[in-house]
């Protein structure tokens, strides 16, 4: 009987199974593909683009030493990374008077160089003395000029570092006598020649003093080691004054020759952050970035402190013209200009300077002029130029560079499409760019990027239009903007401050239209999740203090 | 008395013969077993006796908007139930946990406590609304639960929430879209809008805004009122109606609310008399939306009397869906004896893109598995990892967001159907030589990082006049039918491929006639009579079951889908969706399928993509390749054979063979009775196999089996057993009793395993073919 139902049951599902194919066991392929990446590390790793070209804070040129110059030295003045309002740093507070022309420091007193002697007040104006002095051959001393006899002094006119405008009251606090009242000079003590330095080391090792046995620091980080031409590595200090705050303990910084080594690097995780001072994100290989289902995530975006703009030679017919300007503004729709030309995350501008500097335009204000094809006609009518009949060729320079050849044609087929104006575009090497600026002869636009040299509305409206004292490449001549942007120089009011910085801009870009603002610039970044609280700084280095690494 | 070999006397155990009686204890015994054990078998091979996986699905299943959680439920059940019978999710059947928030941000919440903590469930689909979804997304977030939603689409849901995807477009794609159909389609320079202030109301009427400013739309007006008050909406929807009844601005109204308001904004409109063109978002695709304008009496005597015209973005167009779509609706039709609704269309993409997701799971925790669905769910990063959905290829970006297309909807007599233009994602920027210019020619938009090429849509019409001579051997059938094709602009309608016509040379399409309509401004009709011979992909694995297609297939030569979309001309065609059998009823009526043997099961129109993934050669693309897809018109009808008259045809003679083969264990091995049943079995061979060339001749040449084949090879194996247990009896008659009883006994059960096996031999392939 057993045997009886074994071969039954033998056959029977024997049979079955062939019949029907034995279902395939369940075969669990993953489809959750995890990258390959080594063992996280516990310290940042950063790239950067060719050699360090110095630790000198008051050598500082290059936007690779001044990241290191923000980790390895204090500055007096910061900036909150939101808005870039003035915050203290080594200076806990300031106050002004003589009109804005005097202004006083007060140090912390809590601040000690890596040798553990304190940071003074004497350490800043033996710094300042020595920046400006003309054999130093500081970069950037002419963002010390603010400051009375600066200037001579640095070019060799006057001899005594005595008479410059700076001097310590006592250990701990530092005057400033300005050669005219500046509302804006707390942002430009922030500047890396304001910054301190270690007199007694620099005496004595000279240009040397910053090899790493020898240099000495008061930032929030110190100096390791440093491999030249390969790795160089930061610690944690742990007499910063907000060390308790300071989450990542050591930064290494990697030579990188080339962006693209750099993306390789960061797809196999040996690298945590790429972008700007870290290496530019090829962008060849944003297509692919953007479709990648890890790197997308990566992907941030983060404001550059620059502005796009052309401006119009306003001395030369038709764009001698505000009607005539005005049009050609308002033919121009920058968000196609950036969705279909530029494909990059450049937000289209109205106003010249860059939010969320201080003294820069709300957006939501409105205040310049739109897209508006329709109005762009009527202007155009109304200058006698109805449909742009009869208007002569609009001539417009630009550097060569692929992208500025991008932008110009696409500006060139706008105004043809939108308000029938002719424009003929002229590509030339910088040499001849540069001359063009200065002696525009035929040309009625011309490409003029501007970035911050420091964060704030003088630096753009002042100094770059000011009809006398700014750059002005417009050539105009309009006295109320001249008033405004001097008397906004001189505020110290904040609040005040704004309002004649808003007044300017109406008059830049509304009323007198001297300039077509395109757009601000942003900045591609690629961040590892593991990195948190990152945030980019549009201007100097990056405050990497403020970043934590979550290895989970 | 008696006790010689001749008394006929019985004996216990043995019959009036003297034989052994048949041991019904051992039928029956090995009946069950058999039975048992297949049952068992059959339970293990469907689910491999594995734990079941959980899905939860949370929306309004009560409440004012229940009809549209009711279209979620039996979406996402449908498709599990497809799922679980085929064996469920790698031997893990799926099951479905129900929650009711009724569309409330409060309930939502809760609901997301419970299915987070106090469940196993390893994704959640839903929520509804955007409110609600916002409600659970940081719950869900926070617990580490993935979650897909088919119709939330606030943009934040998915901002900044790794564990949030969404299968249907965002709000700031709708707005931005229509703010630019608005003004480069319709060519309107100014609009008005009225919006709520609910979270979607908000955003889109934000991004509606930011959209106009930035290409020259004008906004003259903007009402705006509370959701929670019916006074305020009434109070901005008055103001709207006097604006529109005083003045004589035609601007095009955008409607940036929820559906009731919707519908009362539309009706209120329509009741002044003027011609505004009214444009609204994906609320007007909801259950609710028809059903609130179904209380009005005048729509619903005459469907479109309020809608007609109105244009709206809509998650999903039957005309503009594929074959996925026609199956999908044909399914639910079935299950629920009613049409799917948009909403329905979205939540079955949802769960097959969650059911993806959850292949490949390895055990773990519920916690564990969930980061591996999230994980999957990453990976659907571009076409070649995204899901095919009813509604298009679903795969996101690095919100979480699904990039496809957006369907545009213009409502006629009731319905919504593919609008005249559509605006498609170009698949590869690199193919056009100057993206300003067309930019500024209004031919492409950039829509959140998604560049759209304004596409014609072509309504496409087929009326079939005659089918006939299909020919399984030389794989065709002729088909004779009037084509039509109804376009707005000009259109090059003989430039099409017949994909799969038979002699594409000798195709002609011949004008019968050229219209341009009275009634739709602009609109041209073309039609043609085509008859021509069209290729069959034949599958005859099935067979005699089986069900073929008959196709015609055509897309434009040169024109890809990001220009040209065929759509299903479904008001023309008279193609109702509640009623699929009116179709077949006219063929029948018209004697269209002239075909013997063979029946017309179903007739469905719908149109896909013709699809290559290729570099062609360009440098900049090595490595990555782009998607060049054809809008492709297909008509299919399927048909199966007269099943009944094929057995009676060309089986019942096997059948009889079968029968007789049975008798075999009933012949007395004694004597001649070996050889009768030896020559019994190998006749059961050679009738059998006659039959089997027979067919074979009159079929194409195959390197599959057919499932009549199996019939054969059981017949086969059948003789064989047949001859063992003749031979082995034969044998074993030779022998002493016990061996004489063995041989018996082998006889007896083949008695009972012939017919079993039978029996089950054919259940089995019944139901491997179903």
């Amino acid at each position: 009987m057993r045997f009886f139902l074994f071969i039954s049951s033998l056959l029977c599902v024997g049979g079955l199974s062939l019949l029907s194919g034995c279902s395939e066991p369940p075969h669990s392929t993953s489809s959750t593909a995890t990258e390959s990446q080594p063992k996280p590390s516990d310290y940042l790793r950063l790239p950067l683009d060719g050699s360090i070209s110095t630790l000198d804070p008051g050598m500082t040129q290059f936007i690779d030493a001044i990241e290191l110059a923000e980790q390895l030295f204090l500055g007096l003045t910061d900036f909150d990374p939101k808005t870039y309002e003035v915050l203290p740093e080594l200076a806990t507070h300031w106050e002004s008077s003589q009109q804005g022309s005097v202004y006083v420091f007060h140090l912390r007193q809590d601040v000690s160089w890596t040798d553990g002697s304190p940071v003074t007040a004497h350490d800043v104006v033996w710094a300042i003395r020595r920046n400006l002095h003309p054999d130093t051959k500081a970069g950037y001393a002419n963002t010390l000029y603010i400051l009375k006899n600066a200037e001579p002094f640095n070019k060799g006119e006057l001899k005594d570092p005595e008479q410059i405008g700076v001097k310590a009251l006592d250990d701990y606090t530092v005057e400033f006598h300005l050669e005219n009242p500046a509302g804006y000079f707390p942002a430009l003590a922030g500047l890396w020649v304001y910054r301190p330095l270690p007199s007694k080391v620099i005496e004595e090792y000279g240009d040397s003093w910053t090899r790493p046995e020898r240099i000495q620091t008061n930032g929030s980080y110190r100096l390791k080691k440093w491999v030249k031409g390969n790795v160089l590595i930061l610690e944690k200090n742990p007499d910063y004054f907000e060390a308790d705050k300071v989450a990542i303990k050591e930064v290494h910084y990697y030579i990188v020759q080339e962006s693209s080594l750099g993306l390789t690097l960061f797809e196999a995780g040996e690298l945590d952050v790429l972008g700007e001072v870290y290496l530019r994100v090829p962008l060849a290989d944003m297509p692919r970035l953007q479709v990648d289902p890890y790197l997308r995530r990566d992907v941030r975006t983060a404001p550059l402190f620059c502005t796009e703009i052309y401006g119009f030679n306003t001395t030369l017919a038709p764009t001698d013209n505000p009607l005539v300007r005005k049009a050609i503004v308002a033919a121009i729709n920058k968000q196609l200009l950036l969705d279909f030309v530029l494909k990059n995350g450049h937000e289209a501008a109205t106003t010249f300077t860059r939010p969320p500097i201080f003294g820069a335009v709300d957006p939501d204000k409105e205040i310049g002029i739109g897209f508006n094809p329709k109005q762009a006609q009527q202007w155009l009518t109304e200058a006698g130029f109805p449909d742009g009949k009869d208007l002569p060729n609009i001539v417009l320079v630009h550097n060569t560079s692929e992208t500025h050849h991008d932008i110009s044609n696409a500006l060139r087929t706008m105004l043809k499409n939108y308000v029938n104006v002719n424009m003929e575009v002229r590509e030339l090497d910088f040499d001849s760019y540069v001359d063009t600026l200065y002696e525009p002869k035929d040309a009625h636009m011309y490409r003029m990027g501007w970035c911050a040299d420091y964060p704030d509305a003088n630096n753009f409206l002042y100094e770059g239009f000011h009809p006398e004292q700014g750059a002005n490449f417009v050539r105009w001549k309009n006295q109320r903007y001249a008033e405004l942007t001097a008397k906004a120089q001189q505020e110290a009011d904040p609040k005040q401050r704004e309002k004649l910085y808003e007044m300017a801009e109406i008059i830049l870009n509304q009323e007198e239209t001297v300039i077509l603002p395109l757009y601000f610039a942003a900045a591609t970044y690629l961040v590892k999740p593991r990195v948190k609280n990152w945030y980019a700084m549009a201007f100097g280095g990056q405050q990497i203090r403020n970043w934590t690494l979550d290895n989970e | 008395m008696s006790d010689d070999a001749d008394s006929v006397d019985e004996q216990e155990g043995e019959d009036w013969l003297g034989r052994e009686k048949p041991n019904y204890k051992i039928w029956g015994w090995t009946a069950l077993l058999l039975l048992a054990l297949v049952g068992i078998w059959g339970t293990l091979t469907l689910t491999n006796g594995a734990t079941p996986y959980y899905i939860a699905v949370s929306g309004p299943m009560t409440g004012t908007y229940a009809s549209d959680g009711k279209a979620m439920e039996q979406a996402i059940q449908l498709h599990l139930d497809e799922i679980n019978q085929q064996g469920g999710i790698d031997g893990h059947p799926v099951e479905l946990l129900v929650y009711d928030d009724e569309n409330k941000p409060e309930l939502a919440a809760q609901n997301a406590e419970k299915i987070a903590k106090h469940t196993d469930a390893l994704a959640v689909i839903g929520h509804y609304t955007s409110s609600a979804s916002l409600a659970a997304a940081p719950i869900y977030k926070a617990a580490g639960l993935p979650a897909i939603t088919g119709t939330a689409t606030t943009d934040s849901l998915t901002q900044d929430n790794d564990w949030y995807f969404r299968v249907t477009f965002n709000n700031s794609d709708q707005a931005t879209l229509m703010a630019n159909y608005i003004y480069k389609v319709m060519n309107k320079s100014n609009a008005t809008l009225i919006s709520t202030d609910t979270v979607f109301g908000s955003s889109l009427a934000d991004n509606f805004v930011r959209t106009a400013k930035s290409i020259g739309l004008d906004i003259k007006h903007h009402w705006t009122f509370q959701q929670k008050d019916s006074e305020s909406f009434d109070d901005a929807l008055d103001h709207l109606l006097k604006y529109y009844g005083d003045s004589e601005d035609d601007s095009v109204l955008f409607i940036a609310t929820h559906s009731a308001q919707a519908a009362s904004t539309i009706v209120g409109l329509r009741r002044l008399g003027k011609s505004i063109s009214a444009v609204g978002a994906d609320s007007l695709a909801s259950t609710s939306f028809r059903n609130r304008l179904a209380e009005f009496p005048q729509e619903r005597a005459r469907p479109g009397y309020y809608t007609n015209g109105v244009l709206a973005t809509m998650p999903f167009l039957p005309d503009i869906a594929g074959q996925q779509a026609q199956n999908f609706y044909h399914s639910f039709l079935e299950a629920y004896h009613e049409a799917p609704s948009s909403a329905a269309s979205m939540y079955y993409d949802a769960t097959q893109t969650v059911v993806k997701a959850l292949q490949g799971v390895s055990s773990g925790s519920p916690s564990e598995q969930r980061k591996q669905v999230q994980s999957a769910l990453w990976q659907m990063a571009d076409i070649k990892s995204s899901v095919d959905g009813i509604s298009g290829s679903i795969y996101f970006d690095r919100h979480g967001d699904a990039i496809k297309s957006i369907p545009i909807g213009i409502f006629k007599n009731g319905k919504p159907v593919a609008a005249q233009e559509q605006f498609q994602p170009i698949a590869d920027l690199s193919s056009v030589p100057n993206l300003l210019q067309e930019a500024l020619d209004n031919q492409i938009i950039y829509v959140n990082g998604k560049f759209m090429r304004r596409a014609q849509v072509v309504y496409v019409g087929l009326d079939f006049n005659q089918i006939t001579e299909l020919s399984a051997m030389t794989s065709r059938y002729s088909a004779d039918f009037y084509l039509w094709f109804r376009f707005q602009q000009d259109y090059k309608d003989k430039v099409l491929e017949f994909i799969n016509s038979a002699e594409p040379l000798k195709l002609r399409m011949e004008q019968v006639l050229a219209h341009t309509s009275s009634i739709e401004e602009g609109v041209m009709t073309r039609t043609y009579r085509v008859k021509t011979p069209f290729k069959v992909d034949f599958d005859f694995s099935d067979y005699p079951l089986d069900k073929q297609n008959l196709q015609i297939k055509f897309r434009h030569k040169n024109l890809t889908r990001d220009h040209l979309i065929f759509v299903v001309d479904t008001l023309g065609m008279n193609l109702d969706e509640g009623d699929s059998n009116a179709l077949l009823s006219k063929f029948e009526r018209n004697k269209v399928f002239y075909v013997g043997g063979w029946q017309l099961n179903r007739i469905s129109f719908f149109q896909s993509s013709s699809k290559t993934d290729s570099t062609l050669g360009i440098p900049e693309l090595f490595g990555a390749e782009q998607r060049i897809e054809y809008s492709q018109f297909n008509a299919e009808l399927e048909i199966s054979r007269n099943v009944l008259s094929f057995i009676l045809k060309n089986l019942l003679p096997v059948i009889f063979v079968v029968m007789l083969g049975y008798f075999v264990f009933y012949i007395p091995i004694a004597g001649p009775g070996f050889a009768v049943r030896m020559t019994l079995s190998i006749n059961m061979i050679l009738s059998t196999s006659l039959f089997h060339i027979r067919m074979a001749s009159t079929m194409p040449e195959i390197d599959y089996l057919m499932l009549i084949e199996y019939i054969f090879y059981m017949v086969y194996l059948l003789a064989v057993f047949n001859m063992l247990v003749s031979v082995f009896k034969q044998l074993k008659m030779a022998g002493d009793d016990n061996d004489k009883l063995w041989g018996e006994r082998v006889n007896q059960f083949g008695m009972v395993f012939y017919p079993l096996f039978i029996t089950i031999t054919l259940l089995t392939l019944y139901f491997l073919n179903d």
